[in-house]
């Protein structure tokens, strides 16, 4: 289970959502932040479909969406839940 | 040599010129007719052509005239003797020299193969006079073009297989063109050196003539593709009170014109593009309309969309009839806008199911999907602009809505992969390198149309400096510069050992490379202010002849990958970023799959549906297209069924077959779609024949 972050530059919420990127990184979680301006983060969002920042994914290990926020940031309990939740069902 | 033997040497000359009288020599000039040997024309026109001094061209001409001589030679002609003073000027060191003096031809042979057999560079152009003309102009352009117009270092890159310079052979014009009928209802037929001019058309019949002749002007002034905006919608004011009947005529028309106007460039069909909108497309919904006579009617387009309705319907009753003898219509191409707007417009459900029919049966409809907010123009072999903010104002005055790319570059893919031996660092570097000659070609090609258009309105390009609304027809600020790529598939393939349909890893693979290519394009933009653009490159002989090439010069690493077959030559690289054309997998998965390169790619996006012999339900259709709106990021897709038309009994069946079923005969020809568009198979290259046999039909799935 992995959470993936998009953002670019001069993108007025894309600091919101790397500040909830750092505390679930803090956490424990597996996170990834991709830059969109960057040709490797460009891809990853093509290859999920987002048009826009930042946005945030939940993917499990096949690269299946559990949790998409396009454009907008979740709260930090939404996020936690999926995380939490998906983590549970593969340490059954 | 010393000048002491130098003169010693002439005076040979000199003397023997004398003993045999060179004055009995005639020579064949390039102006007809026939003339006395007079060495000093060798001189002039090395001092004219090459900027030699003096001395320096007259001792060519000498030594030229000594050749001769001592030759016996009895018949001289023009072009040889270019040739013997370029040898001259070899040995001589004076390699600048030559190459200004070089003369730009073809040899008898060729020319004899070509007037008597097909030329198979382009399916559009069928064999005949004309046809011969056009290549034969096109071989001396593209000569001209490598040696003057591009550097060397560009050419090199060309003339390697590293790039592909497309339409060389138009190197002084630009690639292709899109503008809306507002442009003539506005301003009449009013063309530089025309021998008459006509006012703003008064009669739908009219403006549809005037809209043939302007297509016509527009073809012979750019090298690809005419496209038309909204044509249904900006029809609609000369439409207004006509019967049904009238506009099913009208509608007839239309496509009879464009489908049988091959008499214009080189025999060529006019590569036409007919945008359509069921709703009329929110940007235009207040703007005021023009109608008969150049005149504002007084409402505005959003008034209109019943009259536009109708006549996108006709122009679809037209479409499914097929052409006289039962065959889909090649030109011009329908390419339908599917918007937000379109599910919320009234009727839409019939006009999709009516447009789904076509699409089955014959195969015309294009579909575009224009989602959220982004307006789109497609203008010509499938590509298509994002309006920005500043078309969005052009967008209240229509008429200035005009689009130009001014040349493609397509950058050979494999072949990068081949030389990167697995190094990505060295893949993207390289990668690099390619997108900095494509800009570099664009620049030069600028610089060069530029230079034309400076001769104004009696210049070459007259036509596209023509002003009406004080902006040259050609708006050199707007063009885009193409950049496109074959053989993604095959680049991953060699590289990561997967194609793209195979593993993720792969295909996220392919998205980063174009994803590198799409910052690499907006980089060199912003550093040589020009509008660089992705484009998925129709590369109809382009695949065949990356793939040739690499055959024979990356092997054995090109052996693995290339596709086709290489025992009967019918090898090609897969298109622009597509997936294998052979794999099977579902339509809308390969729909899905291929869209998510699509935001990435600005021009011409586009997914083929191969149908085959199959001919789906029209519903079933049009429940795929709404999904590929709604959950896919595909820009454009197309649905090709294949064709067997009989040149006995003229009936055309579905399939390709190699006889006909109705009367037997054995002559018959194959239809279905080459790259954007339609033609016979008879005239395809090698390569798209090879593809052709690999496609994989979507049968069984869209049954
Ligand atoms: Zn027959």
């Amino acid at each position: 289970m992995e959470l993936k972050v998009f953002v670019q530059d001069a993108c007025p919420r894309c600091p919101a959502a790397k500040d909830l990127a750092a505390d679930i990184a803090a956490a424990g979680g597996t996170v990834n932040i991709f830059d969109t301006g960057a040709a490797a983060g460009l891809a990853e969002a093509s290859f999920f479909g987002i048009m826009a920042t930042p946005s945030l994914l939940v993917v499990d290990n096949d690269d299946r969406v559990v949790g998409a926020w396009r454009g907008t940031v979740p709260g930090r309990d939404e996020v936690d839940r999926l995380l939490r939740g998906n983590v549970g069902v593969a340490g059954r | 040599m010393g000048a002491e033997a130098r003169q010693a040497a002439m005076k040979v000359v000199e003397t023997r010129r004398e003993a045999t009288d060179m004055a009995l020599f005639h020579v064949r000039t390039s102006q007809d007719d026939l003339r006395v040997w007079d060495r000093r024309r060798i001189t002039e026109a090395l001092i004219r052509e090459t900027g030699l001094d003096e001395a320096t061209a007259d001792r060519v001409a000498l030594a030229v005239e000594e050749t001769i001589l001592s030759s016996g030679i009895k018949f001289l002609s023009a072009p040889l003797i270019r040739e013997l003073v370029d040898a001259r000027l070899i040995e001589m060191g004076l390699e600048q020299a030559r190459i200004r003096h070089t003369r730009l031809g073809m040899p008898l042979y060729d020319v004899e193969q070509l007037i008597v057999s097909h030329n198979k560079e382009n399916a559009n152009v069928p064999h005949g006079p004309e046809a011969t003309n056009l290549t034969l102009a096109e071989h001396i352009k593209k000569e001209y073009a490598l040696l003057q117009v591009m550097s060397p270092d560009v050419a090199d890159a060309h003339m390697a297989g590293d790039i592909h310079l497309h339409d060389l052979g138009f190197i002084d014009r630009p690639y292709c063109s899109g503008q809306s009928l507002e442009y003539i209802k506005k301003f009449g037929l009013n063309l530089p050196n025309a021998l008459s001019i006509a006012r703003p058309a008064r009669h739908p019949d009219v403006l549809l003539a005037h809209m043939m002749k302007f297509s016509a002007a527009l073809q012979s002034n750019f090298a690809g593709a005419i496209g038309w905006d909204a044509v249904n919608l900006f029809f609609a004011p000369y439409i207004t009170g006509l019967g049904d009947r009238e506009v099913r005529q009208l509608a007839q028309m239309m496509v009879y014109e464009f489908s049988q106007q091959a008499v214009a460039r080189g025999g060529q069909a006019i590569f036409s593009d007919l945008n359509l909108y069921w709703e009329v497309p929110k940007h235009f919904v207040d703007v005021p309309a023009i109608g008969p006579g150049g005149e504002f009617t007084g409402k505005t387009y959003g008034e209109y969309e019943a009259d536009a309705q109708r006549f996108a319907t006709a122009l679809f009753d037209i479409y499914l009839g097929g052409d006289g003898s039962g065959r889909p219509f090649f030109f011009p191409k329908p390419l339908v806008h599917i918007t937000e707007k379109f599910f919320q417009t009234p009727g839409h459900e019939e006009f999709l199911e009516h447009i789904c029919t076509v699409a089955a049966e014959r195969g015309n409809t294009y579909f575009v999907f224009d989602r959220g907010e982004t307006a789109k123009i497609s203008e010509c072999c499938r590509l298509s602009f994002k309006l920005d903010e500043n078309d969005l104002k052009d967008a209240r005055e229509p008429w200035r809505m005009r689009y130009s790319a001014l040349q493609n570059v397509t950058v050979n893919l494999p072949r990068l992969g081949y030389r990167a031996r697995g190094d990505d660092a060295r893949l993207f570097t390289l990668l690099d390198e390619m997108m900095q000659k494509a800009a570099k070609a664009h620049v030069q090609k600028r610089a060069f149309i530029e230079r034309l258009l400076s001769y104004g309105e009696n210049g070459p390009l007259g036509l596209l400096t023509m002003n009406q609304d004080g902006t040259p027809y050609l708006r050199m600020h707007r063009v885009s510069y193409l950049i496109g790529m074959v053989g993604l598939n095959e680049l991953v393939q060699v590289h990561r050992g997967k194609e793209l349909h195979e593993t993720n890893a792969a295909y996220k693979f392919g998205l980063q490379i174009i994803a590198h290519m799409k910052l690499t394009a907006e980089r060199l933009g912003a550093e040589y202010g020009m509008h660089f653009v992705l484009e998925q490159t129709p590369a109809e002989s382009t695949a065949y002849r990356f793939a040739r090439l690499d055959l024979r010069d990356h092997s054995p690493l090109s052996g693995a990958v290339v596709k086709g077959d290489v025992s009967s030559g019918e090898i090609y690289y897969t298109n622009s970023t597509y997936l294998n054309v052979a794999c099977d997998i579902n339509p809308l998965e390969r729909v899905e799959r291929e869209g998510r390169f699509h935001p990435l790619v600005e021009a011409g996006a586009l997914t083929h549906i191969w149908l085959g012999e199959s001919r789906p339900d029209s519903g079933s259709l049009a429940n795929l297209v709404t999904k590929i709106f709604r959950h896919t990021l595909n820009d454009q897709v197309a649905f090709s069924p294949e064709f067997t038309t009989c040149n006995n009994c003229h009936r055309t069946e579905r399939g390709l077959k190699t006889t006909c079923s109705a009367c037997g005969s054995e002559d018959v020809d194959g239809i279905t779609r080459i790259t954007g568009y339609f033609t016979k198979i008879s005239g395809w290259n090698k390569g798209k024949l090879g593809e052709l046999h690999d496609r994989c039909r979507s049968t069984r799935q869209l049954a």
